[in-house]
């Protein structure tokens, strides 16, 4: 939630077209550079099949380079991370959840955590 | 590969290599020992691979499995029901620093192709015990040094916080760059963007 808000910021500071619905639902478009080959490479790296990985990896390889690669399973890897961190702690940003992250989640089809609502 | 390729990935190596020693090494409340089984607990349950013979108290293997496979569900119910049964907040800080930065290392390899390192040689001494000053429950259900949130989420436990930055830093993006929404480090800011909120999404992850 806070990273498609932070999706949708960097994408506004830069005049890049985003329907945040993209981060649901893969199939959709999106201005971001070589969003198919990002995404595709997120989900298998996420889910776990090495071979479909190998294909997305050369696949996003050819598209943003070495470094490119790099620095996508890194942000990949940063984010399995703060999930994992931010479900234990419990955080609650803010005494209430504010009205435009309700509406991104809703844009998302996310639930609030109990503790938001 | 270019010269700023070979650089990112010394630096990370050498990240890496500075979060091995320290995961051998005895933290804040878990010796060497326990440090590297909760790493082995969590890349077992995610590998769905279990031998089942740990050192661990029972609610720390617990623990561990459920904040490395199924992190979305946990509630403050449940990290209560923890320290009723020994694992008390602080400890559980640490706990699930281990997973989680573990977690953010190993997807990394994988993400580029290579084999995950083998978990450390766990080394002597004891947990130091060091309490962080002000830390205790803002908003969130483990300690804070301030309002919890993600900068500070593992603010409770020091050591934990600065490998947190460390780690943040090398794969993603450190906190002075993260105010910067043009940046490009081998991708756009709205490439990496798209990569985090899609990972957050598969994670269930409301945050």
């Amino acid at each position: 939630m806070a990273h498609s808000s932070m999706l949708r910021a960097s994408c506004e500071a830069n005049q890049i077209q985003l329907d945040v619905s993209v981060v649901i639902d893969p199939t959709q478009s999106c201005g971001v550079t070589h969003y198919r080959e990002l995404l595709t490479f997120t989900d298998n790296l996420l889910v776990g099949d090495s071979e479909a990985l190998n294909g997305a990896r050369e696949q996003l390889r050819a598209v943003v380079g070495d470094e490119g690669v790099i620095r996508a399973a890194g942000a990949v890897g940063t984010f399995q991370m703060m999930n994992r961190a931010l479900d234990t702690l419990g955080a609650q940003l803010g005494k209430e959840l504010n009205p435009e992250l309700r509406l991104l989640a809703d844009k998302l089809n996310m639930t609030p955590p109990a503790h938001w609502v | 590969m270019d010269d700023r390729q070979i650089s990112t990935r010394q630096q990370i190596e050498a990240m890496v290599d500075n979060q091995w020693q320290r995961l051998a090494r005895a933290g804040t409340w878990f010796s060497g020992q326990e440090r590297v089984e909760i790493a082995k607990v969590a890349r077992e349950a995610q590998s769905h691979d279990e031998s089942g013979l740990y050192v661990l108290t029972e609610v720390a293997t617990e623990a561990a499995k459920k904040i490395a496979t199924e992190a979305h569900t946990i509630d403050q119910q449940w990290v209560e029901e923890c320290g009723e049964r020994g694992l008390a907040l602080l400890p559980m800080v640490e706990l699930t620093a281990i997973i989680a930065q573990l977690s953010a290392i190993d997807t990394y390899y994988v993400g580029v192709g290579v084999t995950p390192r083998n978990l450390p040689e766990p080394q002597p001494g004891e947990p130091s015990q060091e309490e962080v000053k002000g830390a205790k429950l803002m908003r969130g259900w483990l300690p804070t040094r301030g309002v919890a949130g993600a900068p500070n989420c593992f603010s409770g436990v020091a050591a934990e916080a600065d490998a947190l930055h460390e780690i943040h830093g090398a794969l993603y993006l450190s906190m002075p760059e993260m105010m910067d929404m043009n940046i490009t480090k081998g991708l756009h800011r709205s490439q990496i963007e798209l990569l985090a909120a899609r990972t957050s999404n598969y994670n269930d992850c409301f945050y």
